[in-house]
């Protein structure tokens, strides 16, 4: 399974990034052969519209099954349902921490979109 | 005589002006219609107060991929401009918030795979209000983007009409809102305050309005009774004041409770009937 | 870093001298002024070294007229009659051009380009506080958010570059698609009202959009005294949807005065009973950001 998790750093250690579509990367985190990579969403961070659904794209194409992040806009998360991606939230902690925890099936699912879209 | 009300600034008292002109031209017994086109902050019901409103839904038609006919060729999301088409795991998704409607997708499709479906996007409403001024005002659903649409569509309501005094309140500031709103109207009245805010945002207005070859007259709010800053810039630039409605604590009073100063205070009733013959006369002229 | 935005829903509440003034109050910050179609606050500023870069927005179909046969099909496939048959060619009113390429799509002689085309222009100046960001849009384009966002990235950068702890932006009226770009990802909202039925009105729905966003809110009362019976119930009601209120400030004339002289409230008059009571919500703002 292949793990997205939005992040502020470049690394396993840094903080969660609360935001999808803005943030400045993902740590792309396989679960089986525990290894990962940054995944660099800086061109849809400064896009100037839709970069919720941007972002959403990027992490499909790189065969993603399960994203975390803080919130979900509704256009993000429509296109991470529309593929099949399973959503969590996760705030405050960094990566590892968020990965621990969804393997100990202690993350709360995303169902619905948390936050108004804002398409800029 | 169809005017717009505008001004660079929000809060200058452009809603004010265009209330008080519209009662001033129905206490002379002119058929008078007024449209708030300010339709993410439409206020102008508040002192109106319009009685059997009619309203209806406003929609814009967006496209819906038939899955049957779809060969996902991929040529509508490579031109979409909106990213309101995306393929997601080599399936095409539409976003219908980001639509723009401009039916591209429609017309590249190689296999007729597009069909249009309606969105609602907001209201408009219609009533007659104080003195029997008919006022149409529009409704942008909140989230929605599309205040260019609903404009368009409050105008469409002034074809076939030609008896009314027409007075359009536009959005506040200088985007393409505001273009939508003034393109039709004779006479563009823009309303400021003597500050160094409103003589900027004034200036930025002026600017709008020129590159639109629109004819302008400028009424200063909230006067001083002697306002040199925005008075040196009208005759540097060769604009015709209007008028001046003087600050008043009372008249701020009868506005905040949405209550129309032309109705309250006889002194505010001379100077807007002034001003609106100053603009007869610009329209006719 | 902490970022505090000012809004007010409804236009010319005093929000953006009230932003001077907590500028000045915070000391040492990034400043930034997301009104980007009427961007003011760098008259109280008093801002120097200005430099500029350009903005682009959408892209702009532009019709070559050398190439063009006016065989109309642009004007056939454009949605926003946009297209004008000119002498001799056809030509784009640019004002009411979306930006979709259909034109240029379509074009069977290629006589017409589709670039990205400047909109708007970003400035950086210097301030006694640390760096201000500002911005123009020029008058007539289309204000999506886009320019703001640009501006408050902008912004994010220089308080980085320069080790600067806290933000204080002055956000753009109404509650379009702009204001949402402005509070989005910020710590602490400040919303300026005042006691009119129509600021009553709009502040509810400023307030409905910080509540989407899970953005704490506060809320001046500005010019209380117009209407007493009215700013009294925007506050109980303020208070009752669990919000706090900042303070009241009643009319006063030292706003207009102090914006003539081209200062902040609190460097025109930093003695004066108004001076004070922005000094007291000021302080009342910061307690609020430091609990974000």
């Amino acid at each position: 399974m292949k793990v997205a998790v939005s992040t502020q750093g470049k690394d396993i250690n840094s903080v969660v990034d609360a935001r999808f579509g803005r943030t400045l990367g993902f740590i792309i985190f396989d679960t089986e052969s525990e290894n990962w990579e940054f995944l660099d969403n800086s061109q849809v961070l400064n896009a100037p519209q839709g970069a919720g659904i941007q972002a959403a794209k990027h992490v499909v194409d790189a065969g993603v099954n399960v994203v975390i992040t803080g919130h979900l806009g509704p256009n993000a998360f429509k296109a991470l349902s529309a593929a099949q991606v399973n959503a969590y939230t996760f705030k405050g902690g960094s990566v590892k921490e968020a990965i621990d925890l969804l393997k100990k099936g202690e993350l709360q699912s995303l169902t619905n979109p948390d936050v108004e879209g804002h398409w800029v | 005589m169809y005017i717009a009300i505008a001004s660079g600034k929000g809060g200058t008292g452009k809603t004010t002006v265009a209330v008080n002109l519209a009662v001033v031209s129905a206490l002379l017994n002119k058929r008078t219609r007024l449209l708030d086109c300010d339709v993410e902050e439409p206020d102008v019901h508040v002192f109106m107060k319009p009685e059997d409103v009619e309203e209806k839904a406003v929609n814009v038609k967006i496209p819906v991929i038939d899955e049957q006919k779809c060969t996902k060729c991929g040529k509508c999301k490579d031109i979409c401009e909106f990213s309101s088409l995306v393929f997601l795991n080599d399936k095409p998704v539409i976003f219908d918030d980001m639509c723009h409607s401009c039916m591209l997708c429609l017309r590249v499709c190689p296999f007729d795979a597009i069909t249009l479906k309606d969105k609602k996007i907001g209201t408009l409403r219609s009533g007659y209000g104080v003195n029997n001024v008919l006022l149409d005002y529009g409704l942008l659903d909140i989230g929605q983007v599309a205040a260019p649409s609903i404009i368009s569509q409050l105008k469409d309501r002034l074809k076939n009409d030609t008896n009314n005094n027409v007075i359009l309140d536009c959005p506040p500031g200088t985007a393409c809102s505001v273009v939508e709103s003034v393109k039709d109207a004779e006479f563009v009245v823009l309303v400021t305050e003597p500050t160094r805010f409103g003589l900027n945002d004034l200036k930025l207005a002026v600017e709008l309005m020129r590159s639109l070859e629109k004819k302008i007259g400028v009424v200063i709010n909230r006067s001083d009774d002697n306002d040199p800053l925005i008075e040196d810039y009208l005759n540097k630039e060769n604009i015709n004041l209007l008028g001046k409605i003087p600050y008043l604590k009372e008249a701020a009073h009868i506005y905040s409770e949405g209550d129309i100063l032309v109705k309250k205070d006889s002194g505010l009733h001379s100077r807007f009937l002034t001003i609106y013959s100053k603009i007869t006369g610009e329209v006719e002229s | 870093m902490k970022e505090l935005v000012i809004i007010s829903g409804k236009g010319g509440t005093g929000k953006t001298s009230l932003t001077a003034a907590f500028i000045k109050l915070m000391g040492r910050c990034v400043a930034a002024d997301c009104d980007v179609d009427a961007a003011d606050l760098d008259l109280l500023l008093g801002s120097k070294n200005k430099s500029m870069s350009e903005f682009t927005g959408r892209k702009r179909p532009v019709i070559d007229e050398k190439k063009c046969t006016s065989c109309g099909k642009c004007y056939e496939v454009c949605e926003f009659d946009a297209i004008i048959k000119g002498e001799i060619s056809y030509n784009v009113d640019n004002y009411s051009c979306e930006g979709c390429g259909a034109c240029y799509y379509f074009c069977p002689e290629n006589a017409i380009t589709f670039e990205p085309a400047k909109s708007g222009e970003v400035y950086i100046s210097d301030t006694k506080n640390g760096p201000f960001v500002h911005a123009r849009l020029i008058p007539g384009e289309e204000n999506s958010g886009k320019l703001v966002i640009a501006v408050k990235n902008e912004a994010k950068r220089l308080a980085i570059d320069n080790n600067i702890e806290n933000i204080i932006i002055d956000g753009s009226p109404g509650t379009g698609c702009p204001v949402i770009a402005t509070i989005s990802g910020s710590d602490y909202v400040v919303v300026v009202t005042e006691p009119t039925f129509s600021g009553m009105h709009d502040l509810e729905r400023v307030l409905a959009l910080t509540d989407r966003f899970s953005i704490k809110a506060g809320v001046i009362v500005n010019k209380s005294d117009i209407n007493v019976r009215i700013s009294k119930e925007i506050q109980e009601k303020v208070k009752a949807s669990g919000k706090v209120i900042l303070g009241e400030i009643p009319y006063d004339r030292e706003f207009i005065d102090a914006l003539q002289d081209g200062k902040s409230i609190v460097e025109f008059n930093k003695d004066s009973k108004l001076s004070q009571m922005v000094q007291n919500i000021y302080n009342k703002i910061i307690r609020n950001l430091e609990e974000v």
